[in-house]
């Protein structure tokens, strides 16, 4: 039996490969993050060697603020920390650091970096011991006193600068122009991971980086002979309570870690594709194995009338099914190297500069690809090889050896109850929420699709097939028909397009509800005219306040106010502030305050969202304890509740209350509303002019605030379009496979059609479009899944501010065009192989 | 009766023009060296308009070669096959498609019928094809004439053989051809079905003008045509006018010999 399907395999090396097919393509994009994600995790440990190589303790606060998402904010220390450490013994240097955010301005006149989107975009101070500092000067010279800046290689490439050119830097503290004295590059690579740094003298940095008489670490080097412990031992004696002091091992380590934790989420990001990707070869391998055994009934029936045993043809399937799974996962692992390199130069199409090292393909990514790819095969293969263990002796006599379809009100009901399962199950996984527990009811409900797909194909498809058929004349008819024919398989092979399909368009009810919702919530609450905008989300982006402040100086707007986000701890727990100015804030925002006034947001008091407040256990003139990055514990009276969390989040600071904890002050946005009887045109010059000295602010009117807000949600939108691409092109390929099995098996009917005068192009017309209505049921069901997947995730979040359900019928529409060309595209290689049949020989097949 | 050649008429250079088909010199070879078969050799034969032909032969004769080659459906290696006056080696694969689509009708001994399509959509399929609404008062006569048209919305699997066999008749006869080519069509029929069969050929010869040839095996058959001509090894050997069962009979004895 054993060598019977060698031979099997051997004999049909096309469907062979065209088996394999969808397990290459559905183990590459797992081994490709694998391999992709190894690589730059060990680019970036060595990066980080090289950096703290020298480096053998360092000092810094023990108080930090952790909001999640990798982000961790830790107080600034005094600088006179820096001499007490310079002068314990055995210490050699130290360097006093400090760090914030700065934003370059490019030869153009333009901002370099996307604080919304892209890497940091960094403002350090220069390090000036040659041996801790992580930067080495390229070109030019060392920063060394005020009006001075150093750049890293990279930036000056992108912006086009060069040592000597006057460069404009954006900082907490204002705009300012600087002397380019310098060039330098972190360790080996050009940039830290693609963020823009500007590096200044410390004092400078100290000043424009609003961190007087301040430090965030402090590095420092050991005497030769003493160990990194030694001098660690020694630091620490002489530190405070709210000082720490860690060796640079510790600091590699936690550097490396911090790369991974951030990694980590886009591992996961990744590896939710690629289990996607798999999940549809799984689909398309069942469904060709399926094909595969209804066109050997007789061989197998053969086989079993010469005596081969049940338990004979069902290892025969599986070792066939172990074969190609092995085989196709090695070859997946081969092309998820390459694919590594389009992760790779997708990421940095995104703006993400990633250092580059070697390849790295570890052994665990090879055994998980392999292990993976053979089990879905296997797993796969198991209901087709269940079938042809059934298959009698008998059958080898029977006329016909295509699957034969009857109605089956069994299958029909069974299915409804699978899906009816995977949508409850995706119900409870959103409202938990317990992503796994969704992402697991998507892949039921899939299931269950696949299940009853094969009961409603044949009417569905008749249906679509109509316009075909009256357009298309008898070839339309045809592929009309022999879409109808088999309904399992054209149900089947839909399956794995339906999940590509369910996805993207899951994907895009979603973005277009939030768009939706994102422009009704700032209709409704803002109520402003102009927006001076940065384009920055969160902590790490922005303009200076001292912008919002010559805002004000202007006599054509009325009411103007800054918000900026704020880092800090309420209850113990890690979250983002609302920083407003109280008295400008609530004319321009109607976020829906039901207690409190505005006057009563004092330095000490704190308004809540009301949901927020429940969860606390707190009401108006309660206290809670919050600490913000200084590392004090506040105690702020609850004065405020209010009900609209989408602008104001969860909680709402005064900015008087935040500038005192020493952060960093950037507003995100600057909002006006214009006096009586000024002519807008007039509103917006008198605004550009002041906006002029800060490239990373932009002036927009209400309207057009209102649509970039929402089409903020378009760049990760094409992220997830692009990764599940890949899906798609499975379900091609799963489509392309299942034509070519089935012309295989009418090859007589094409050379009785050739015969009686159906021209080559004929014939091909006629699978493209049935290739057509297979895509399209495929691409209905999907849509039809989307919908829910869309709704049910909005539903979820309707306490999030989430508030509009918004079908977009066009990009649906397009969707499903998209998906029929998909099944053009698919049928383009059988097309042209049935169209080239020799006609006698077909007539001739036995 | 080894004397072959001198029963058949002399060779013409090009076709005379009551020809539906004709052959001058068709010679066809399969495989190379070891494995040649010479299926046909230097075969010059002439299928008049309006006439019922049978060609007869031992199998392997070669019968179902110099149909395939004379109808487009393959190629000869040498020598050239005329529809009317059109030589086929001349034409392209899309040329020799439409020429079999308008000029050519094809009954073959099985499968004859596309399984998802119904009897009058399988006969109307090469009109359908061409894209021509065709005469639909010829299609319901021709129907009608098969005896189908109670049967005519049903699919292939739900007639019987014989019937499915008057479909591939009608369908032949549906876009009017030049010429009929029927390969044993009534090779898996009981005499029965077959022998109505036969009689729509023949009808349809004699009172549609229809040209027709036919291979069959059966001395019974090849008695409703009014020529039978006799293959062996690739060669025509033998030719008799106005056959009857009897005298088919003899001649396949005497040939066997
Ligand atoms: N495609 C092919 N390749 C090789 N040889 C072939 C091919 N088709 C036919 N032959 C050979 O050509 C010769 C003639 O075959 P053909 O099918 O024309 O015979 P036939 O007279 O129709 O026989 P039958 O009565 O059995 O149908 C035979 O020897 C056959 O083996
Ligand atoms: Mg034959």
């Amino acid at each position: 039996m054993f060598s019977a399907t060698l031979k099997s395999i051997r004999g049909h090396v096309g469907r062979t490969v065209a088996t394999a097919a969808a397990v290459i393509l559905g183990i590459s994009f797992l081994a490709g993050t694998l391999i992709f994600t190894d690589s730059v995790q060990r680019a970036f440990d060595d990066l980080f060697a090289t950096v703290f190589e020298t480096t053998d303790a360092q000092v810094r606060s023990a108080e930090t603020i952790d909001v999640g998402f990798g982000l961790e904010i830790r107080s600034r220390i005094s600088q006179s920390v820096v001499d007490e450490v310079a002068a314990v013994d055995g210490v050699a240097a130290v360097d006093g650091f400090v760090q914030g955010t700065a934003t370059v301005i490019d030869a153009d006149g333009e901002p370099i970096g996307n604080p919304g989107q892209g890497p940091p975009t960094f403002g350090f101070s220069w390090t000036e011991d040659d041996e801790l500092s992580q930067f080495t000067v390229a070109d030019g010279r060392e920063p060394s006193g005020p009006g001075e800046v150093v750049l890293d290689e990279t930036t000056a490439e992108t912006g086009n600068l060069q040592v000597g050119d006057r460069v404009r830097i954006l900082t907490s503290s204002g705009s300012e122009e600087f002397d380019l004295v310098g060039v330098a590059r972190f360790g080996t690579s050009g940039s830290i991971g693609g963020a823009t740094t500007a590096l200044f003298e410390l004092g400078e940095a100290q000043r424009v980086l609003a961190a007087e008489g301040q430090v965030d670490a402090i590095g420092v080097r050991a005497e030769s002979g003493l160990t990194e412990d030694e001098v660690v031992a020694r630091v620490a004696e002489v530190l405070a309570d709210d000082l720490e002091v860690i060796t640079g091992t510790e600091a590699t380590d936690e550097a490396q870690s911090a790369v991974r934790d951030g990694l980590s989420f886009f591992t996961i990001f990744l590896t939710a594709f690629a289990v996607i990707a798999i999940f549809v070869s799984a689909f398309v391998i069942a469904n060709t194995f399926s094909i595969l055994i209804a066109q050997r009934t007789r061989e197998f029936a053969l086989f079993r009338a010469l005596g081969a045993a049940r338990g004979q043809i069902l290892s025969s399937v599986f070792v066939e099914a172990i074969i190609v799974g092995l085989a196709g996962s090695l070859l997946g692992v081969g092309l998820g190297i390459g694919l590594s390199f389009g992760l790779r130069a997708m990421l940095e199409g995104f703006g993400l500069e990633l250092p580059s090292g070697g390849l790295v393909v570890l052994p665990r990514t090879i055994v998980v690809s392999l292990v993976m790819g053979t089990l879905v095969t296997v797993a796969s293969a198991l209901f087709p090889a269940i079938r042809a263990a059934r298959i009698t002796p008998v059958e080898a006599l029977r006329e016909s050896s295509a699957e034969a379809w009857q109605r089956n009100n069994v299958r029909f009901f069974i299915g409804i109850v699978i899906v009816a399962l995977g949508a409850v199950a995706i119900l409870f996984g959103l409202l938990a929420p317990e992503i796994g527990l969704a992402g697991l009811g998507a892949g039921v409900m899939f299931i269950g699709v696949f299940v009853l797909g094969p009961t409603i194909a044949r009417p569905v498809a008749r249906w679509l097939g109509m316009p075909i058929a009256a357009l298309r004349g008898t070839t339309g008819k045809l592929a009309r028909e022999n879409s109808m024919r088999n309904p399992k398989r054209t149900a089947r092979t839909a399956a794995a397009l339906t999940i590509g399909v369910a996805l993207v368009a899951g994907v895009t009810v979603l973005a277009s509800s939030l768009a939706k919702s994102i422009e009704d919530t700032i209709g409704e609450q803002f109520v402003g005219d102009f927006v001076v905008d940065s384009g920055a989300f969160g902590p790490g982006g922005g303009f200076s306040p001292a912008l919002t402040a010559a805002l004000s100086e202007l006599e054509v707007a009325e009411v103007v106010t800054g918000i900026r986000v704020g880092i800090g701890e309420i209850e113990g727990d890690g979250d983002f502030f609302s920083v407003l100015d109280p008295q400008t804030a609530f004319e321009v925002f109607d976020v829906g305050v039901i207690e409190g006034t505005a006057a009563d947001l004092t330095d000490d008091a704190i308004f809540l969202f009301d949901d927020r407040a429940e969860d606390l256990g707190v009401a108006v003139g309660d206290s809670v304890t919050v600490k913000f990055p200084d590392g004090r514990d506040r105690s702020l009276t609850v004065a405020g509740l209010y009900t609209e969390p989408a602008l104001a989040g969860n909680q709402a600071i005064s900015q008087g209350l935040y500038e005192s904890t020493g952060a960093e002050q950037l507003d995100l946005a600057t909002y006006l509303l214009v006096a009586d009887g000024v002519v807008f045109d007039e509103a917006r010059a008198a605004i550009t002019e002041v906006t002029d000295q800060y490239p990373n602010a932009t002036v927009q009117d209400r309207d057009e605030y209102i649509e970039t807000q929402s089409e903020s949600l378009d760049l990760i939108l094409n992220l997830i379009y692009g990764l599940l691409g890949l899906a798609i092109i499975i379900a091609a390929f799963g489509i392309a496979n299942t034509l070519r099995l089935s012309t295989i098996e009418r090859t007589r009917e094409i050379g009785l059609l050739r015969a009686v005068g159906m021209t080559r192009a004929q014939v091909q017309s006629t699978i493209r479009w049935e290739a057509v209505i297979t895509a399209l049921f495929g691409a209905i069901l999907g849509v039809i899944l989307g919908l829910f997947f869309g709704y049910a995730i909005i539903f979820a979040l309707r306490d999030q501010g989430v508030s509009s359900f918004d079908v977009p019928i066009a990009a649906l529409g397009l969707v499903v065009v998209l998906a029929a060309v998909v099944g053009l595209v698919a049928s383009i290689v059988p097309s042209i192989r049935a169209s080239r049949l020799n006609i006698l020989e077909a007539i001739a097949t036995e | 009766m080894t004397e072959t050649s001198e029963h058949l008429p002399p060779a013409p250079r090009v076709p005379a023009g009551d020809s539906a088909a004709s052959t001058i010199g068709a010679s066809k070879v399969y495989g190379m060296g070891d494995t040649e078969v010479h299926a046909l050799r230097d075969v010059t034969v002439q299928f008049e308009t309006g006439r019922f032909s049978a060609i007869m032969g031992p199998s392997g004769s070669g019968k179902s070669t110099l149909m395939h080659c004379m109808a487009g459906l393959d190629r000869l290696t040498a020598g050239e096959a005329y529809i009317g006056s059109q030589a086929l080696s001349a034409l392209s694969d899309k040329a020799l498609t439409m020429l079999r689509r308008e000029k050519i009708g094809f009954v073959f001994q099985a499968y004859n019928l596309i399984p998802t399509l119904t009897a009058r959509e399988n006969i109307t399929l090469p009109l359908d094809l061409a894209g021509s609404k065709g005469d639909r008062g010829w299609v319901d006569e021709v129907i009608e004439t098969v005896s189908l048209t109670d049967r005519q919305h049903h699919r292939p699997s739900e007639l019987s053989g014989g019937q499915q066999q008057r479909v591939a008749v009608a369908r032949a006869l549906a876009s009017r051809p030049a010429i009929i080519f029927a390969d044993e069509p009534t090779g898996n029929l009981d005499s029965r079905s077959g022998a109505e069969i036969l009689e729509f050929m023949r009808r349809a010869v004699d009172e549609l003008a229809q040209t027709i040839v036919m291979v069959t095996h059966d001395p019974v058959s090849a008695a409703y045509s009014d020529r039978v001509l006799f293959l062996n090894d690739g060669r025509i050997v033998h030719e008799i006018a106005d056959p009857t069962a009897d005298s088919v009979y003899d001649t396949m004895r005497a040939l066997g010999d």
